[in-house]
């Protein structure tokens, strides 16, 4: 308690060095915990991108269909299994790489047929922007991904022609009226996405009840590995002609965005490591400083009896307390940061929305808070800053303190 | 705690000598100092600068240890205790008075003093009164809240006093009390020293060449290039008035 004590108050004696060498460990873990939130923030968008607009909380896929997300093999579909003892809500829709041809303006596009009752149960599309109505049933009417609407400078009531191939590989283009802008929570769909319901899906490329993908909403995706693994094990899976279809979790589908962050969690750990080896530096040198100022003192609590072991502790716990402070600041700036955009969200803009038209990104991000890397970071900088306190502390512990109570 | 006993030996230092290397060289700061305190003495270990008198201090102190001979306190060779056993007979049987006044800094008068009181050891129960009693003996009763910054420098001598005396060490050794001191107020500081000496018998051993020292010591031991060079026993003077510090 004594050490405790004088320490606390020998990192108050020089403010002003103090919360200098503070600087840099406040900024490191401030970084670090707003780094993570952001990048937590990240997985989050891109599972709630995809979730909300393509995989559900399940997606499969037919047997042989590549899961790249890249390529949309339409002579791989099949009529779909029936997702027999399955109770929750399934979709089914089929993926096809179409161009629409808008007068003179073309663009290539993913075709998404989609059953309209099962989609929204599946799929939150109440919270989509829809400018116009959804094409009706039995019409030539298609709606178009609001990114995709604007490159082709395509508007509701344009006419436009959708090509694709059919299952048996024919070239099929028909003429649609543009009956709907949609703006979903991923960039990537509202960028390229063509929708046509199913019955006129059917039409274009003859489909006979083939489909390519069937969503599942089973409740959340925290479950959704373990729901999936009942299903598959209870031959819910498995199609008419026998052949098991391919189930994948959402974050499996996102599972090379999510590596992707996990990469940017290095990248920050690594930096972070790069500011607090500075900050190391600094305490090192501030807690030294205040060694070689503090001799006589030093001298006289040994004269008073205060034992060498007592002594070193005495600048530990000095080197721990200013990294420890200086990490609670750090920690709690970045903290209220992360909260703020978890509440309000980083609204992305337009120019960025477009140089990322390529991912699965939703336009807002919020951030998420964790107490992993709060606490992580606390630890972190109290540690450091303790080992920078280790020189100081044997210099200190190791005066004679017979010539340390004469120093001047 | 035992009190040591009036007239008993308590401490001797037997053919002590202290080498200090200095580069290539080594310094002989003692050649062979032998000397006998007993308990209740006012005594001043004076000479001129680099005469041995601090070094002897540190010794009897529990500062440092001789390069050859014996220090005995209270029977015991200090010389042979490890570095955490000096530090406790530092503690319990020993105060400080520096020239420097040394009080920690971000320590209150009364921290100081307790800090004092806690290193040694002493039981937790009546040890506010007792840091209150030390600091209202040595007249700094309206002070104790105050740090050593706003302090006069006799005000903090007098802090440094009450911090020696408080755990009832067997011995104070005060190394050049005065010498930073106004002579009002080292006069005052050094009757204060002699009040608590006759009053309770405790044990003062000075490093000096302050003659209003050695003018109110009772023996005088001058050391000169490292040797003893005469032990002189004075007539106790008449019991000093306090001056105000």
């Amino acid at each position: 308690m004594l050490i405790l004590s004088l320490a606390l108050r020998n990192l108050f004696r020089n403010t002003r060095r103090t919360v200098i060498t503070s600087g840099a460990v406040v900024f490191g873990v401030a970084l670090q915990v707003l780094g993570w939130g952001l990048v937590d923030g990240l997985d989050d968008n891109f599972l709630r991108a995809v979730s909300t607009t393509t995989t559900g909380d399940i997606l499969l896929r037919p047997p042989d269909y590549p899961t790249d997300g890249l390529s949309y093999p339409l002579e791989e579909a099949q009529v779909p299994p029936a997702l027999k003892g399955f109770t929750g809500d399934a979709t089914s829709r089929v993926l096809f790489s179409a161009r629409v041809v808008h007068h003179a303006d073309a663009a290539h596009a993913i075709g998404i047929g989609y059953d309209p009752d099962g989609d929204y149960r599946v799929f939150p599309r109440e919270r989509w922007r829809v400018q116009g109505v959804w094409p009706d049933a039995g019409q030539a009417q298609v709606a178009l991904g609001d990114g995709l609407a604007r490159v082709l400078s395509v508007g509701v009531g344009d006419d436009v022609v959708v090509q694709g191939r059919t299952v048996d590989g024919a070239q099929n283009a028909l003429s649609y009226a543009v009956t709907a802008l949609v703006h979903t929570d991923n960039g990537q769909i509202d960028n390229s996405a063509a929708w046509l319901r199913m019955d006129a899906a059917e039409e274009l490329l003859q489909l006979s009840g083939r489909r390519t993908h069937l969503s599942l909403r089973v409740g959340g995706l925290q479950d959704a590995a373990k729901v999936r693994d009942e299903l598959a094990a209870s031959g819910a899976f498995t199609a008419p002609d026998g052949k098991v279809w391919v189930a994948r979790t959402t974050r499996e589908e996102a599972s090379d965005m999510l590596a992707i962050n996990d990469i940017r969690r290095r990248a920050i750990l690594m930096l972070v490591g790069v500011i607090m080896a500075i900050a190391a530096t600094g305490i090192a040198n501030t807690v030294i400083m205040a060694a070689y100022e503090r001799v006589r003192e030093i001298g006289t609590l040994l004269a008073l009896g205060m034992k060498r072991r007592e002594v070193s502790a005495l600048f530990l716990v000095e080197g721990a307390f200013l990294g420890f402070g200086a990490g609670l600041v750090g920690a709690t700036i970045g903290s209220l940061a992360v909260l703020h955009w978890q509440a309000n969200g980083i609204v992305l803009s337009d120019d960025m929305m477009k140089a990322n038209g390529s991912l699965p990104v939703s336009a807002v991000i919020y951030t998420h808070f964790n107490w992993a890397p709060v606490f992580g970071s606390l630890a972190f900088s109290a540690i450091i800053a303790t080992l920078a306190s280790v020189q100081p502390a044997r210099f200190a512990s190791g005066l004679n303190p017979a010539d340390a109570v004469r120093a001047d | 705690m035992t009190s040591p006993v009036p007239g008993a030996a308590l401490c001797q230092l037997v053919g002590v000598k202290k080498n200090y290397p200095m580069g290539d060289l080594v310094v002989q700061a003692l050649k062979g100092v032998s000397v006998e305190v007993t308990a209740g003495e006012f005594t001043a270990f004076a000479g001129p600068s680099g005469s041995g008198k601090s070094t002897v201090l540190n010794l009897i102190g529990c500062l440092d240890r001789p390069s050859e001979g014996q220090v005995f306190l209270e029977g015991r060779d200090v010389a042979t205790l490890s570095d955490s056993a000096l530090g406790d007979v530092r503690a319990r049987r020993i105060g400080f008075i520096f020239q420097s006044f040394n009080l920690i800094p971000v320590l209150t008068a009364f921290e100081n003093v307790e800090l004092a009181m806690k290193l040694s050891g002493a039981s937790e129960k009546g040890q506010k009164e007792r840091v209150e009693e030390a600091l209202r003996s040595v007249g700094l009763a309206d002070y104790m809240t105050r740090r050593p910054a706003q302090l006069s420098g006799g005000q903090q001598q007098r802090v440094a006093i009450a911090r020696a005396l408080v755990k009832q060490p067997a011995l104070i050794i005060a190394d050049e009390p005065t010498a930073n001191l106004d002579s009002k107020n080292g006069a005052a500081i050094l009757d204060l020293m002699r009040t608590m000496n006759a009053d309770n018998g405790t044990t003062f051993l000075f490093s000096t060449h302050d003659k209003m020292v050695m003018d109110r010591a009772r023996r005088i031991i001058r050391l000169s290039d490292g040797q003893v060079i005469d032990d002189e026993r004075v007539e106790p003077s008449p019991t000093p008035v306090a001056a105000g510090g």
